[in-house]
């Protein structure tokens, strides 16, 4: 973890007009969980999970995950941190941090807030969505990051990769399940919320744990190793 | 003092050759690497500066290879050619940055001496969004030379500076020289190259077509014959006024233009305004038909 790059990342990240981007879907989040209340507020699964944990969770993973160090990468600030005996693990490090902390604050906080709007009373209810969310925010940062080193078009493979793998295979074939990051975040929700909660997990949580932080390893040092091979743009000149 | 060494370096991308077979050592003194764009300039200095493998042969840093391997950074600075800058922040926040990155003992006095070497004390604390392009370039110079490096790269220094701004950044870049310093820098421009550095290494088309003494280089640039198409207030009278001059090879009225072959670029150059003068006709257009860098290489290539 460097100090430097962390401050430096903080202020692009929260600088840019991301910033409002980042906060539109939290935004829904809370509008929706005030009219969950205001009507029928029973069905959980629909705003903590399939809005919450579905949507908004890897969309804001995704947006934060390839900005702290793909956006450098592609406009060309990068290089000024790579020009430096820094070792690349501790600027993936410092990435990864900045970037999970400002992905849980923009998801699992709002997640926590909706559960509290629409559903007063089942605060475990709340805060078992919130933590699996926050879980979930590392592993797709962990998984984005690395996406952003390994090909310029991350947003685009990772929003395939969000709404194909995540949204539908995911969702439908339990066998995927298993490598499934929304499956985490749901075993985890799944665990802490009391018995009578009908949290839909398809992986039980000895399964999630070790996988995610499989996840987590592989994806860091993938995103290491391609940092650590960072060429500048090929064309000849 | 270090030495930066290319050994029968290669790259290409796909089936296209960016750098063919290339081999230079380039040691303490301002070097200027020259040729026309799309060249394999960048290429090279991005090989030097590690953040491209080569294809074949090797690149190293007194002895040691360059690509990945970001300790070499201790000893080398490196100024990329893209713009792009941390606009968010002040210039002496980002040569600061650049200072603790480094693990400078004492990063705010290195970022201000720094600040000061490259003349932007006075800006320091704007940001560097608010920048022209020049003191963007001055601040990115500033950011590579924090730590005192022994080798410094620079991708096209020059680019949007104004002249003053220029002449300061050669008299920099001399300094450094004079202290010892490896400083290699990329150009398209002749006279940037003639001004700076005694040894110049020519690239063309991939290849290394020149290499050494800047003089013997440029004469052989010079000597040759050249094209000029000139638009004056009158080309009839400057024609035959030409004729009479001791650089003149040839005139010819092509419809409203005169194209002259002169026999000496430097001397033809020097003698033509005050021919016009002379006469008392107005130069309005003077072109060197063949003088784009490409021919001019293109010729020593040959040669």
């Amino acid at each position: 973890m460097n100090p430097v790059i962390a401050r430096i990342t903080y202020r692009a990240l929260l600088g840019r007009r991301r910033v409002f981007l980042l906060a539109l879907l939290p935004i829904v989040l809370l509008l929706l969980a005030a009219a969950f209340r205001a009507g029928n507020g029973n069905a959980t699964e629909n705003l903590l999970d399939h809005f919450g944990v579905t949507a908004l969770l890897p969309l804001v993973a995704l947006i934060v995950g390839t900005g702290v160090l793909g956006a450098e990468l592609e406009d060309g600030t990068a290089i000024y941190l790579l020009a430096t005996p820094t070792p690349r693990s501790v600027i993936v490090t410092t990435k990864f941090v900045v970037a999970s902390v400002v992905t849980v604050v923009f998801t699992a906080v709002p997640e926590f807030l909706a559960g509290i709007i629409a559903f007063p009373g089942r605060t475990r209810l709340s805060l078992a969505y919130a933590a699996g969310t926050a879980v979930g925010a590392v592993v797709y940062v962990a998984i984005f990051l690395a996406l952003s080193v390994a090909t310029r078009r991350a947003m685009a493979v990772g929003l395939i990769y969000v709404l194909v793998w995540e949204g539908l295979l995911a969702s439908f074939v339990s066998g995927i399940g298993v490598l499934s990051v929304q499956q985490y975040s749901l075993s985890i929700a799944h665990a802490l919320a009391h018995a009578g909660d009908e949290i839909p997990a398809n992986v039980s949580l000895p399964v999630a744990i070790p996988m995610l932080l499989v996840v987590i390893v592989v994806a860091s040092r993938l995103a290491v190793d391609r940092l650590s091979g960072y060429r500048i743009s090929g064309e000849p000149g | 003092m270090s030495v930066l060494e290319l050994s029968a370096v290669s790259r290409w991308y796909g089936n296209v050759v960016a750098v063919n077979d290339i081999t230079m050592t380039i040691g303490p003194g301002v070097t200027g690497l020259l040729g026309p764009n799309g060249a394999g300039k960048s290429t090279l200095l991005h090989m030097m500066a590690g953040f491209l493998p080569p294809s074949n042969g090797t690149v190293t840093i007194d002895g040691e290879p360059t690509w990945r391997r970001p300790a070499m950074y201790d000893v080398v600075g490196l100024v990329p050619e893209r713009e792009a800058a941390y606009t968010f922040l002040t210039g002496r926040e980002f040569v600061e940055a650049s200072a603790k990155l480094h693990r400078l003992a004492n990063p705010q006095h290195a970022a201000q001496h720094a600040l000061e070497t490259v003349e932007l004390t006075d800006a320091a604390d704007r940001k560097i969004g608010t920048y022209s392009k020049g003191m963007r370039q001055r601040a990115k110079v500033a950011s590579a030379l924090v730590h005192d490096p022994q080798v410094l790269l620079l991708d096209e220094p020059f680019n949007g500076m104004d002249p003053r701004q220029r002449l300061h950044m050669m008299d920099l870049l001399k300094n450094l020289a004079d202290a010892g310093r490896t400083v290699l820098f990329s150009s398209h421009i002749l006279e940037e190259v003639e001004q700076l550095s005694d040894v110049v290494q020519v690239v063309v088309s991939g290849r290394l077509a020149a290499s050494g003494d800047f003089r013997e280089i440029r004469r052989l640039m010079t000597d040759r014959p050249h094209v000029f198409t000139i638009r004056s207030t009158d080309d009839r009278a400057l024609a035959s006024a030409l004729m009479g001059a001791q650089h003149t090879a040839g005139v010819a009225i092509e419809g409203s233009v005169l194209r002259v072959h002169a026999a000496d670029f430097g001397s033809f150059t020097r003698a033509l305004a005050g021919l016009a003068r002379e006469h008392n006709i107005g130069l309005r257009e003077v072109i060197p038909a063949d003088e784009s860098l490409e021919s001019v290489f293109s010729y020593l290539v040959r040669r």
